[in-house]
């Protein structure tokens, strides 16, 4: 049945569409689902501004975006009331159908948002932990470098010919090298966090210096600390390095031994004043050659002419009123006759003076040859027997000659008279040693021992005198120095021959000895003087 | 002994007492001595006679006893020489070694017998009447 009063209804749905995103999509899926349903029935969606019309459905497109109408006019009144029922229903249900979906989508929606979301914070997670991992791939290459850079400054420091100490603010041992082990004796683990005072105990002296390079910042140097380290004497190289990184953290003790360093500096320093005092001398004895030629010459010719041998002064005596005999007489009583001995002596004395220190400079000419040197051992001894000054002192024979001959030692080439000469002064420095101490406790001896190097062979002369002080012993080979009484020897034996031993022959010569432990010179001759620089 | 022609030495040294010994020494043995203080001096006598020896200083003042001898050589092949030197590292240059003087023929200052010196003019004499 028609109903004329629902000839204009207007039905105002609500539809939520504030979420979706394209509202008008929704509202035209609606109005085709509407369109489908009912045949008789136009449904269609308008906008805003279009004249709405009865039985036109609206839909506000501006509202649409807040709320979404959907308003349904009935254009007909073919729809009775109960298919206007109906459709109400209908619409009300796909009304709820479409805002579930709705709902559904933004869910969904929602969903999607969530899931990308945790897609993405797991991808951040992801590339946290990747990044996490390689961070501690990083970290371990990083240890692992450190131990092996650690490992390798350990080799080095250990490797070093130093002793090398790091100590902390306190003074105790924080480092303790592998020299520094040889040297104590005691390990690294040992000496660790001691004070390095108690385990090295030869620093103990030196404790302030430690200090005061630990708090000034300024580094303390020692170049010759003299220590005992197994019974001997060694000089010791100490310089203190105070440790600043952040502000001053320690310090690190070097140490070196330098005992040999400086027992050649020691013998450089001796090589290098004999050398000194031989070119003074050899310059003076060149000066004083020729007023000694005038002394000798003219003391010569004075007593040639006062000789009665010679008729020519007999001659001119008598040309002169007088006679050559009452002349000597004359002279004989006022001793001018011993005066004109005296000068020739002196002058004779002085030239030999002049020819031992000729041979502080190189020799003139080479008088060299191949030399038995057992044959001339024998030979000084020999000399040394029968010298007449020597006797007056000491008789040479009653010392004890022990001999240790190298039965293969090979011919020296050398100048034989000069090295006799070394030889016999060396017995003759023994002999004067023994006179002057005769009561001493053992018999006399000098042992006599030759040793053959690949390039040299070794004379060595020992006798079990009085032996000598540091002091002596280190001006023994100066020229001049004497420890005899005046006028009973110039002096110039040992420093003759030295510089015949260095540099006639390019040898060594050195002496060791000690107060009541006797005296040993040992004497090194090159096999051969070839390839020695020319004169 | 010198023989009956006298021998005549020439002695070349800058120090007086040194040719005043020397000269009174060899004149009491009989030799023709003349003594002059530099080279130049010597070759001016050698030009005027002939002379058996020469005892030569070698440090002179103006030419050096090494040329002395070469310029003497030239002016009398003959002449024998023996130097008497003071320096004490003298070595024989070639030059005088090829006119047959050697290591005997040097006489280093001082001398300590002036008869050592009449030996040498003894035997330079009797090489040369050898030859």
């Amino acid at each position: 049945m028609k109903n004329s009063h629902l000839e204009h209804d207007i039905f105002l749905l609500m539809v939520n569409l504030t979420q979706v995103k394209r509202p008008e999509r929704i509202l035209n899926i609606f109005l085709e689902a509407l369109n489908s349903l009912w045949e008789d029935v136009t449904f269609r969606l308008l906008s805003a501004d279009d004249q709405a019309e009865t039985g036109d459905i609206v839909a506000i497109e501006t509202m649409s975006k807040a709320f979404g109408y959907i308003s349904i006019e009935d254009t007909t009144s073919r729809l009775t009331i109960e298919e206007h029922a109906l459709l109400r229903n209908a619409i009300r249900m796909i009304a709820l159908i479409l805002e579930n979906r709705v709902q559904e989508k933004l869910l969904s929606d929602k969903n999607l948002q969530l899931e990308t979301l945790v897609r993405e914070r797991t991808a951040e997670l992801r590339q946290a932990n990747a990044g996490l991992k390689a961070e501690i791939a990083e970290r371990n290459k990083t240890a692992l470098e450190l131990r092996r850079i650690r490992n390798y400054l350990k080799e080095i420091i250990n490797a070093m010919p130093s002793v090398l100490i790091g100590v902390d603010r306190e003074g105790c041992v924080t480092q303790w090298n592998a020299q520094t082990e040889r040297m104590t004796g005691i390990r690294a683990d040992e000496a660790q966090e001691q004070k390095v005072v108690d385990v090295f105990p030869e620093l103990q002296g030196y404790r302030d210096k430690i200090v005061q390079s630990i708090q000034t910042g300024a580094l303390q140097h020692l170049p010759k600390v003299s220590v005992q380290l197994n019974n001997e004497l060694h000089y010791l190289d100490i310089a203190i390095y105070p440790l600043i990184i952040e502000g001053i953290e320690g310090a690190v003790i070097r140490i070196d031994d330098v005992t040999s360093r400086i027992r050649l500096e020691e013998r450089m320093i001796q090589t290098e004043k004999m050398r000194s005092l031989g070119e003074l001398a050899a310059g003076m004895a060149h000066e004083i050659n020729n007023p000694l030629g005038i002394i000798l010459q003219g003391i010569q010719n004075t007593q040639r002419r006062l000789s009665a041998s010679f008729p020519k002064n007999q001659e001119i005596a008598r040309a002169c009123g007088t006679n050559l005999q009452a002349i000597r007489t004359y002279l004989e009583q006022r001793h001018i006759f011993q005066y004109l001995t005296g000068i020739q002596n002196a002058g004779r004395r002085a030239s030999k003076i002049v020819t031992n220190m000729l041979s502080f400079s190189r020799p003139g000419e080479s008088g060299m040859s191949q030399t038995d040197l057992h044959a001339l051992l024998e030979e000084s001894l020999e000399l040394a027997a029968n010298d007449y000054d020597l006797k007056k002192q000491y008789d040479f024979r009653h010392i004890d000659i022990v001999r240790q001959y190298d039965p293969s030692l090979p011919p020296v080439q050398c100048i034989a008279t000069e090295i006799e000469q070394v030889i016999l002064n060396l017995f003759k420095n023994s002999t004067q040693a023994f006179a002057q101490n005769q009561s001493l406790s053992a018999p006399p001896q000098i042992r006599l021992q030759t040793k053959r190097e690949p390039q040299a062979v070794v004379i060595t002369v020992e006798d079990n005198g009085p032996g000598m002080d540091a002091d002596i012993r280190k001006h023994i080979f100066e020229p001049f120095y004497t420890t005899k009484a005046v006028g009973a020897g110039t002096g110039l034996g040992l420093a003759v021959s030295y510089f015949i031993i260095t540099t006639h022959h390019t040898g060594d010569i050195a002496v060791e000895s000690e107060v009541g432990r006797g005296t040993r010179f040992t004497i090194r001759l090159p096999l051969s003087q070839e390839g020695r620089y020319a004169a | 002994m010198p023989p009956d022609d006298p021998i005549h030495i020439l002695i070349i040294d800058d120090e007086d007492m040194v040719r005043l010994n020397l000269v009174d020494y060899l004149e009491d043995e009989g030799y023709r001595v003349m003594a002059v203080c530099s080279g130049e001096s010597a070759l001016a006598l050698l030009r005027t006679r002939p002379y058996d020896t020469a005892i030569v200083d070698m440090r002179l003042p103006g030419m050096d006893g090494n040329s002395f001898i070469g310029e003497a050589h030239r002016l009398q092949p003959h002449l024998r020489y023996l130097i008497h030197t003071g320096s004490t590292t003298y070595a024989l240059p070639p030059e005088l070694q090829s006119l047959g003087i050697t290591k005997d023929h040097i006489f280093f200052k001082p001398i300590h017998d002036m008869d050592t010196l009449v030996e040498a003019i003894e035997n330079l004499t009797k090489e040369n009447q050898h030859v």
